[in-house]
C-alpha cells in the first residue's frame, strides 16, 4: 500500500471512485442558503451543492457552467447569456432561464433580506427570460463585476419549485450541484451525498461528469488541537484553518500536507481613520505607516506562515498594480522627520511625543472574539514598534458589539480587517464613502475616491486598470492604510488527499477531489 | 372542604406565582441588558460583509420593529414571550423557538447522560469510601478535588487525545449515535461526580454516626444494607439540593463540552448568540433557562417531600 501511494505522489495517478470525504472546519454556518448570507462558511459548503452561470478558474479566467456562452454590450449595461439544455435540480426541476430569473428576482426582492448576493448583483434595472435558454440582465448604469460575482456560490442557482414550496430555507439548499445535501445542522456540520447523474460541471474543472466522493461530510470543530488530532488519526481528511504554530507539527508527520492559497482581495490591513484625532493629518499617517515593520512583525507572529502585504490588494486580486510595493515601507528616519514637520516634535519622559499638551496616543481597536491570538500577537509588536517613533498605540480589545458600536459611534483610530474576492471592485466595498460605518466597512472613512471607484465599475477593462491603478496609489500615498499580511487559506490534508482545486475565493473546490487508496 | 385540599390550592396558586414572577423578572432583566450592551443588530442580520445602503438598513430597521421607541419594543416583546413567540433569531433567520428547539435533543441527551453517569459514579464511590480507612478517603478526596479544579475543556481534549486520537476506540465528534455520546458524557460527568461525592460522603459519615446507627447495627443488620438503606437517605437530602444547582450548571459545562467534542446543542447556540449580539435568541434562552431552573427547584422540593416523610406532615 505504503508503494502505491509513493508511485501516485505524480499528478497521473488515476482518480479513485467511492469513499467518504471528512473536512473538520473551524467555524460554522449559520444559514445554509447562500442567497441570504454572506458568510463564507456557507459558500465552501454550498459550492458543492449549487452551480453558478460561470465559472472563474484559478487564472481568473471566465469559464463556461450552467451557462454554456454569454455576450457583453460596449458599456457593460446589457449581459446575455446563452444557458446549458439538460441541466436538472436535484428535486427533478429542470433548469433554464426561468429558473435563473426567479432566483435573482428573490435576490433582489428587500423581503428575502440578502444584503451580500444582492451587492453582488449591482444595480440591474431589470432581468427578462425571452425564451427558455436566454437570460437578459440589463443594468441602470454600467456594472462590470456582474461576471465574478456570478461565479461565486452565493450567487448560485437553486430550484425554484423548492424556493416556492419551501417556509424557510435556513437549513435546506437544493441546487444542480455534483452533491446533494442530506443535512445541515447548526453547530455540528452537514452531509452531501453525490449525484449520479451530474455532467455538467464548470469549465475550470479537470474531469466530467459526477464527483468522485460518494459522500462529503463537514463537521465543525472550533478547537484547533481537536482538528488536528482527528486529522492526525485519520478520522479526518482535511482540515481548516492550521494554526501558525502548529504548522511544522503538520508538516513534519509524513502523512499529511499544508496546503496554503492567499486570499485575493483587500489584504488584512490597519485602516486609519482620517476624520478624527491626529490620522487627520497626512503626515502623522504617513509617519505611522512609516513607523511599522510589516515583515519583521509578520514573521514573528506568524512563524513564517503568511506572507507581509505589499499593496492594499492581494497579488492574486486582478488589475493588482506591481509598482506599489517600492513607494513604502518601514523607514524610522522618515517616520520622525515627518512626525516634527508635523508639529509633535516634543516627547514626554516616556518617549511619547506631544502636540499643545497632549500626547500622540491612538486607539486601535479589535473584536477579541473574533480576532486570531496571533493577531493580536501582530498588534503587540506594532505597538512596540511605533513606540520608537513616538507613537502611544492603545490596544482596546471589545466585543463584537462592542466593535461595531465602536466604529458606528467613530470612536477609534485605527481598526483591522480584510476582504476576500478576486474582483478589485471590492475596493468600493472598503472606500466608498456609501460604506462609512455603519453602512459598511469604510472605516479610513474617505470620500476622495468615490469617482475613481463609481467610474471604475463600468468601464472598459483597460481603463478600470488605469483607474484601480491610481485608487491603490492614492491609498498608500495618503496613508489611508497600512497594508499587513496577505491572509490566506490554510488547509491541513492527508496526503492521500488529490485533485483539489482552488475557487478564485481562496476555497477549496471538491469536485475533482478523491482519495489515493 | 376537606382542610388538606384547601393547603394544596394555597400552595399550588403560590408556587404558580412565584414562577410567573421569574420568568417575568428573567425576561424583562435580560430585555435591559441587552438594549443596554452595545452592538447593532443590522450589521448581523446583514451577515459576514455587512454591507448596506442607508435604505435597505431603514428597510431592515423596520422589518425586525428596531424604530420603535423602547417602551412598545418591551410590551410586544413581553406579550409575545407569553405566548412562547420570541420572534427570529438575527443570525439564523428562524423562529426562536424552533432554533432551541432544535438544540435541545442533543443538550438532553449529553446533559441527562452524564448527570446519571455523575449521580451513578457519586453513589458508588460515597458508599465504597464513607467511614473506610482513612487512606482510602484521603486518596479519593484527593482524585475528586483534581477533578474539581480541573476545567471541563481541558478534561475533554485529554479523553480526545487518549481515547479517540491514540486509541482510537470513540469518534471524535458530533451526533453521530450513542459511540459519539460516550466521552463528552464522561468530561462533563466527571467534575459533577467529584463534588456529589464529597457531600454525599459527607452525610453519610454523618449519618453512620449517629445513635440510630448503632441501634441499626445491634439489631444485626448488614453494613452494606445499614448504608444503602438508612444512611443515603439523610445523606440525600444536601445531595438533592445540590443535584438541582448542579443541574443547572451543566448548561455553562455543555458550552465547554460541546465546544470541544463539535456537537450541535443549546451550550453552542447560546456561545453563537452571546458572540453576535443575537438579541431575540438571548432572550430566549434566558427564558428557557429560567424555565428549567423553577421546574428544577420544583422537582427537588418534591423529591424532599419523598425522601424525609417528617417534611409531608409539616405541610405543603
Amino acid at each position: 500500500m505504503a508503494g502505491t501511494a509513493a508511485h501516485a505522489a505524480s499528478d497521473t495517478a488515476r482518480p479513485v471512485d467511492g469513499g467518504i470525504l471528512n473536512v473538520g472546519l473551524a467555524t460554522d454556518a449559520s444559514i445554509i442558503d447562500p442567497s441570504i448570507t454572506g458568510n463564507s462558511i456557507t459558500a465552501l459548503i454550498t459550492r458543492n451543492i449549487v452551480d453558478s452561470l460561470v465559472g472563474q478558474g484559478e487564472d481568473n479566467k471566465f469559464t463556461p457552467w450552467l451557462a454554456e456562452s454569454w455576450d457583453v454590450n460596449g458599456d457593460n449595461t446589457v449581459y446575455t447569456f446563452h444557458l446549458r439544455q439538460g441541466v436538472t435540480f436535484s428535486d427533478g426541476t429542470q433548469f433554464n432561464a426561468a429558473a435563473v430569473k426567479y432566483n435573482f428576482d428573490r435576490i433582489l426582492d428587500p423581503k428575502t433580506a440578502s444584503s451580500y448576493s444582492k451587492s453582488l448583483l449591482g444595480p440591474i434595472d431589470k432581468i427578462e427570460a425571452p425564451d427558455n435558454r436566454t437570460v437578459v440582465i440589463r443594468y441602470r448604469q454600467s456594472f462590470a463585476p456582474l461576471l465574478q460575482g456570478l461565479s461565486l456560490p452565493y450567487l448560485g442557482i437553486q430550484s425554484p419549485t423548492y424556493l416556492q414550496k419551501a417556509q424557510s430555507t435556513t437549513n435546506t439548499v437544493i441546487g444542480s450541484g455534483p452533491y446533494v445535501l442530506d443535512n445541515f445542522t447548526k453547530g455540528n456540520g452537514s452531509k452531501l451525498s453525490r449525484r449520479a447523474d451530474y455532467n455538467w460541471g464548470p469549465g475550470y474543472a479537470a474531469h466530467r461528469g459526477p464527483a468522485h466522493f460518494d459522500h462529503i461530510v463537514f463537521k465543525y470543530l472550533p478547537e484547533a488541537s481537536v482538528r488536528l488530532g482527528a486529522l492526525a488519526s485519520d478520522q479526518l481528511q482535511a482540515i481548516d484553518a492550521v494554526p501558525p504554530a502548529n504548522f511544522r507539527s503538520v508538516q513534519g508527520n509524513g502523512k499529511l500536507q499544508v496546503v496554503t492559497r492567499e486570499n485575493p482581495g483587500v489584504n488584512s490591513s490597519y485602516f486609519l481613520n482620517t476624520s478624527k484625532g491626529p490620522f487627520q493629518d497626512v503626515k502623522v499617517r504617513q509617519a505611522f505607516q512609516s513607523a511599522v515593520n510589516g515583515p519583521a512583525a509578520i514573521k514573528a507572529a506568524f512563524f513564517g506562515t503568511l506572507k507581509s502585504a505589499d499593496n492594499i490588494l492581494g497579488p492574486s486580486t486582478l488589475y493588482y498594480d506591481r509598482d506599489i510595493p517600492r513607494s513604502w515601507g518601514f523607514d524610522p528616519e522618515k517616520a520622525n522627520r515627518l512626525l516634527d514637520e508635523a508639529g509633535w516634535s516634543q516627547k514626554d519622559a516616556d518617549g511619547i511625543r506631544k502636540k499643545d499638551g497632549s500626547r500622540l496616543t491612538l486607539h486601535y481597536v479589535y473584536d477579541s472574539t473574533s480576532l486570531a491570538a496571533t493577531e493580536v500577537t501582530l498588534a503587540q509588536a506594532v505597538q512596540y514598534q511605533v513606540r520608537q517613533a513616538g507613537f502611544d498605540l492603545q490596544l482596546d480589545p471589545v466585543d463584537a458589539g462592542g466593535w461595531t458600536a465602536r466604529t458606528n459611534a467613530n470612536d477609534y483610530d485605527l481598526v483591522s480587517f480584510y476582504y476576500v474576492r478576486a474582483e478589485p471592485d471590492i475596493l468600493r466595498t472598503v472606500f466608498h464613502s456609501a460604506y462609512i460605518p455603519p453602512n459598511g466597512q469604510n472605516a479610513s472613512r474617505i470620500k476622495s475616491l468615490d469617482e475613481k471607484l463609481n467610474k471604475a465599475v463600468g468601464a472598459s477593462d483597460a481603463e478600470r486598470k488605469k483607474l484601480y491603478g491610481e485608487v491603490q496609489k492614492e491609498v498608500i500615498d495618503q496613508a489611508y492604510a497600512v497594508p499587513l499580511f496577505v491572509a490566506a487559506y490554510q488547509l491541513g490534508a492527508s496526503k492521500k488527499l488529490r485533485g483539489i482545486s482552488w475557487a478564485t475565493n481562496a476555497k477549496p473546490n471538491f469536485y475533482d477531489a478523491w482519495l489515493d487508496q | 372542604m376537606p382542610g388538606w385540599i384547601n393547603k394544596l390550592l394555597q400552595s399550588v396558586v403560590r408556587r404558580t406565582g412565584v414562577i410567573v414572577a421569574v420568568l417575568w423578572g428573567a425576561a424583562t432583566i435580560a430585555f435591559i441588558a441587552v438594549k443596554l450592551i452595545p452592538g447593532d443588530p443590522v450589521a448581523i442580520l446583514a451577515g459576514g460583509e455587512n454591507v448596506v445602503d442607508e435604505a435597505e438598513r431603514a428597510a431592515l430597521v423596520h422589518q425586525y420593529g428596531l424604530d420603535q421607541p423602547l417602551a412598545p419594543q418591551y410590551a410586544r416583546y413581553i406579550g409575545r414571550a407569553l405566548t412562547g413567540d420570541f420572534g427570529e433569531s438575527y443570525q439564523y433567520r428562524q423562529p426562536v423557538s424552533e432554533v432551541i428547539y432544535d438544540a435541545a435533543g442533543p443538550t438532553l441527551q449529553l446533559a441527562g447522560s452524564a448527570v446519571v453517569l455523575a449521580l451513578f459514579l457519586a453513589v458508588t464511590i460515597a458508599l465504597a469510601t464513607a467511614g473506610r480507612r482513612r487512606s482510602l478517603t484521603l486518596l479519593s478526596s484527593g482524585i475528586e478535588l483534581i477533578l474539581l479544579s480541573t476545567p471541563v475543556y481541558w478534561i475533554g481534549i485529554v479523553l480526545l487525545t487518549i481515547f479517540s486520537f491514540n486509541l482510537e476506540w470513540f469518534p471524535v465528534t458530533g451526533n453521530d449515535g450513542p459511540s459519539a455520546l460516550v466521552l463528552p458524557a464522561i468530561a462533563l460527568s466527571l467534575p459533577l461526580a467529584a463534588l456529589l461525592s464529597q457531600v454525599l460522603r459527607d452525610g453519610l459519615e454523618e449519618a453512620l454516626s449517629q445513635p440510630f446507627s448503632l441501634t441499626v447495627r445491634t439489631r444485626g443488620v448488614g453494613e452494606t444494607v445499614l448504608r444503602v438503606r438508612h444512611g443515603l437517605r439523610h445523606a440525600a437530602l444536601a445531595a438533592s439540593t445540590l443535584t438541582g444547582t448542579l443541574l443547572a450548571s451543566t448548561l455553562g459545562g455543555s458550552i465547554l463540552t460541546e465546544t470541544v467534542f463539535g456537537r450541535s446543542g443549546i451550550g453552542q447556540i447560546t456561545l453563537q448568540a452571546i458572540k453576535t449580539r443575537d438579541m431575540p435568541l438571548i432572550l430566549g434562552l434566558v427564558m428557557l433557562s429560567a424555565l428549567v431552573f423553577v421546574i428544577v427547584n420544583l422537582l427537588v422540593d418534591a423529591f424532599y417531600l419523598l425522601i424525609d416523610p417528617r417534611l409531608r406532615r409539616a405541610g405543603l
